[in-house]
């Protein structure tokens, strides 16, 4: 197949995508394309909201129309971390003969929803950190890799955080987008009720598959990129860091640590698959700013001067955007 | 690079290009009429082609810098089309992959064509036009200003000369003294007659630059007329090159021209014709040194009976004469003459003379040649001083500086005058400024006329040495005259 031929695939693909996903999720429409351009990017998705919103419902309804394996842990403070790898048990086979054998945990799916991933323990989420990194689990010396394409959709209740254990910046650093699912609006509410009036399933099909994720992957690689928009790119990273000689005066001002590497490699890539989604052939200035706070939001920290002006991480990242702007282009 | 993507650039370089060439007659018309100004103000002209030069250059130059400086790269065209037409980068994208064969590169490099043949045609923004209009406009009513502002005219120093009636009787009285002096006959004729030519030629002159050349003129003429006849330095010289006891001859010859200047530099008309101190002067180291060791030198040679040596002197001095130039009948090439004749004669005397004769035919040869040789000198050393005095009246009336020294043979010969400025001091050894001490007039009883001081001065200072000379003031009066003509000029005697 040529490359004419899977751009058209790729734009096909994600329409059908968008198109079941409507069917299931009212409104939420940056939500779903940010979640789609992180799954054919092959990273994770921190995903905040208050509970009601359809967290659940997108990623069951995903795992439906990717025609994926989905499955849902629930985080409790009790959950161990051999809850969601697996552990090995003594099974008697046929023959009354006792083994050892590898009970696979629900980490082994190809879609993960991680519901209030803050309530688990320190030691379970970084049971979470290995696989959501590297796509496999240790277990007793033993490596189980995860299928291609893996993906973890973790949610965080914003309300309650008692009794909750924040997400260390290592596992942060892991996901590569936080969105933030907003209440629905009364129009889309509207929708939401008479949708679930009929019934409460969902309806998407599947209209794709893991390897045609995997090679719309592969093709998003291939999408140019000029220095200019690397550059730009880079700088907004860089400018995030304080301490560096090139910060900008919205960092010195209002950010105590500044974004990861990762960041800079999340923008690229998923500016990649932005613009082929967008039906564009190169990436742009656009893309990387459509997509600078959901991957900066919980890479950086800001202080208390930020706080003290009122100002909240997304507000911080429209300054530095700002900044970039006229250092950059 | 797409067909599309060149369409572009071709317009954006004659863009560039016409920018370029509006800038460079800008540039051009401004420099032309800024030079043209400063110019005109400063009083300097140039002819119309030098001005075309520079501003054909200047705007030649600028065009070709502003052409390189704004023509844009294919990044930078890129980059101004994708933000014009909002491409959202493809232009730029499509640029920097060019060389890429990548399948993505090919479809994004069509698309980016596709889009951009779709673009509307690129529109001159309007502050571009503006910018230019105004720059052109200001550039021409520089150039304007400059045409039509009238030359500055440059200041023409004054150069006015008129001979005023105190410099025109200042000169003939001049011309009076050097006719009643002492000068032989024919250089006396000669210097009278530059005089008179003098004053005839500036009787109508009107410039100052002139005057000032023709009184040089006339004192180096006169210098050299003076001086002619100084035939003691000559001999002197080569007398003194020989390095026998007739170079002490030489020496004094030399020394004796010199010796005759007035400590002080002026020399009055009076002094002049009263010359004999200063003639002695000139006189003296001929007698004392040149004969003295001629008498010693002759002395030894006769003692020893030495007549080759005494042929040899004889035969020098001849070749002396020979070589100098100077006329047979210059009374001291004369007096040489019959010395050596003389020292050629004891020389051939032979052994039959005792000492004493022979010494005494040595002194009558020595004396017989401080005689004649004192005669000539005195001549030549008033030659000199008249030299001097003309000079220094001549200096003082037009006030003129002439330098020292003149023609040839002077060695004593010219004044005391100052240095070559143009403002000298007047004379009278004084500080220059006024000559006299006063530029009032005064009344003349012989002319009926009102005259500066200064011309009746001399007459006046004539008439009282005159006096003083016959004895007519007593001594007692004489001391306070010489203070007051002191006071009034330094030259009283």
């Amino acid at each position: 197949m040529d490359e004419t031929e899977k751009v058209k695939r790729f734009s096909e693909a994600i329409a059908r995508i968008k198109e079941q996903l409507r069917t299931d999720v009212v409104g939420q429409e940056e939500i779903v394309e940010n979640v789609i351009t992180a799954i054919i990017a092959g990273g994770n998705v921190l995903l905040e909201g208050v509970p009601g919103v359809g967290k659940t419902r997108l990623v069951r309804s995903l795992g439906r129309t990717l025609n994926l394996p989905f499955a849902r842990i629930q985080f409790t403070p009790d959950l161990m971390p051999s809850d969601v790898t697996g552990t090995n048990v003594i099974e008697k086979d046929e023959n009354g003969k006792m083994n050892v054998v590898f009970q696979r945990g629900p980490i082994f799916a190809n879609l993960i929803l991680a519901d209030e991933i803050n309530r688990a323990t320190p030691k379970t989420q970084s049971a979470m950190l290995e696989v959501m990194q590297e796509h496999k689990i240790t277990v007793s010396n033993t490596v189980y890799r995860m299928k291609e394409p893996f993906f973890v959709l973790a949610t965080e209740n914003p309300i309650e955080q008692d009794g909750t254990y924040p997400l260390p910046e290592a596992q942060m650093d892991r996901f590569m987008f936080k969105l933030i699912m907003k209440f629905p609006s009364a129009e889309e509410l509207v929708d939401i009720i008479n949708m679930t009036q009929i019934t409460l399933d969902e309806n998407a099909t599947a209209v794709i598959d893991g390897e045609t994720i995997l090679e719309m992957r592969e093709l998003s690689k291939s999408v140019p990129m000029i220095d200019d928009v690397l550059r730009y790119a880079v700088n907004l990273v860089t400018y995030t860091h304080p301490e560096l000689e090139n910060a900008c005066e919205t960092a010195k001002k209002y950010v105590k640590y500044g974004a990861s590497p990762r960041a800079a490699q999340a923008l690229v890539t998923c500016a990649k698959v932005r613009a082929l989604m967008n039906g564009k052939f190169n990436v742009s200035y656009a893309d990387v700013d459509a997509l600078a706070r959901p991957v900066l939001r919980h890479r950086i920290k800001i202080n208390y001067n930020a706080v003290n002006d009122r100002l909240s991480v997304d507000d911080v990242i429209g300054k530095l955007l700002e900044g970039n702007k006229k250092l950059s282009r | 690079m797409k067909k599309t993507f060149r369409k572009f650039r071709r317009a954006a370089v004659r863009r560039a290009a016409a920018f370029a060439v509006a800038g460079g007659l800008c540039a051009g018309l401004a420099v032309t009429g800024i030079l043209l100004l400063v110019l005109k103000l400063c009083a300097v002209v140039w002819g119309w082609w030098a001005y075309l030069l520079v501003g054909v250059g200047v705007c030649a130059a600028v065009s070709a810098v502003c052409f390189f400086l704004f023509r844009p790269s294919d990044k930078e065209l890129s980059k101004a089309l994708d933000e014009e037409f909002s491409l959202d980068e493809r232009v730029q994208t499509m640029v920097e992959y060019a060389a890429d064969d990548g399948a993505m590169s090919v479809l994004q490099r069509e698309d980016a064509a596709a889009r951009l043949s779709a673009a509307p045609k690129r529109k001159l923004p309007l502050s571009a036009i503006l910018s230019t209009a105004i720059a052109f406009a200001v550039a021409c009513a520089l150039f304007l200003t400059a045409i039509f502002v009238p030359a500055r005219e440059k200041p023409v120093p004054d150069d006015s000369f008129e001979l005023d009636v105190w410099e025109a009787t200042a000169l003939e009285q001049l011309i009076g003294e050097v006719k009643e002096s002492s000068l032989q006959p024919t250089p006396k004729e000669s210097v009278v007659a530059v005089l008179e030519e003098l004053k005839a030629g500036l009787t109508d002159e009107q410039s100052a630059t002139v005057m000032r050349a023709a009184v040089r003129s006339a004192a180096q003429l006169i210098a050299g007329i003076t001086t002619a006849g100084n035939s003691a330095s000559v001999f002197g010289e080569r007398l003194a090159a020989e390095e026998t006891e007739l170079s002490d001859l030489g020496d004094a010859l030399l020394a004796s021209l010199s010796a005759y200047r007035a400590e002080g530099g002026f020399l009055s008309f009076d002094a002049v014709q009263r010359r004999e101190p200063e003639l002695n002067d000139a006189i003296a180291p001929l007698l004392s040194e040149g004969t003295e060791a001629m008498r010693n030198r002759l002395s030894e040679l006769l003692g020893a009976k030495f007549y080759q040596a005494l042929r040899e002197d004889s035969a020098a001095i001849a070749a002396r004469l020979q070589d100098s130039g100077v006329s047979e009948t210059d009374a001291l090439s004369v007096a040489l003459a019959a010395l050596s004749a003389e020292l050629n004669r004891i020389a051939g005397l032979g052994d039959g003379y005792t000492l004493a004769v022979l010494n005494g035919y040595a002194a009558n040869a020595c004396d017989a040649f401080t005689a004649k040789g004192a005669e000539a000198l005195s001549v030549q050393a008033y030659s000199c001083m008249m030299n001097e005095f003309i000079r220094n009246r001549l200096s003082a009336i037009f006030n003129v500086s002439l330098s020292d020294g003149s023609s040839s043979g002077g060695d004593g010969s010219g004044g005391a005058g100052g240095s070559d400025e143009e403002e000298s001091s007047s004379g009278g050894g004084g500080s220059g400024g006024n000559r006299y001490g006063s530029d009032d007039v005064i009344y003349d009883p012989e002319t009926g006329t009102y005259v500066p001081y200064g011309t009746l001065l001399e007459k006046y200072n004539s008439i009282v040495n005159e006096l003083v000379r016959e004895g007519q003031i007593s001594a007692e009066m004489e001391k306070y005259i010489r203070e007051y003509f002191n006071i009034l000029y330094n030259g009283f005697e």
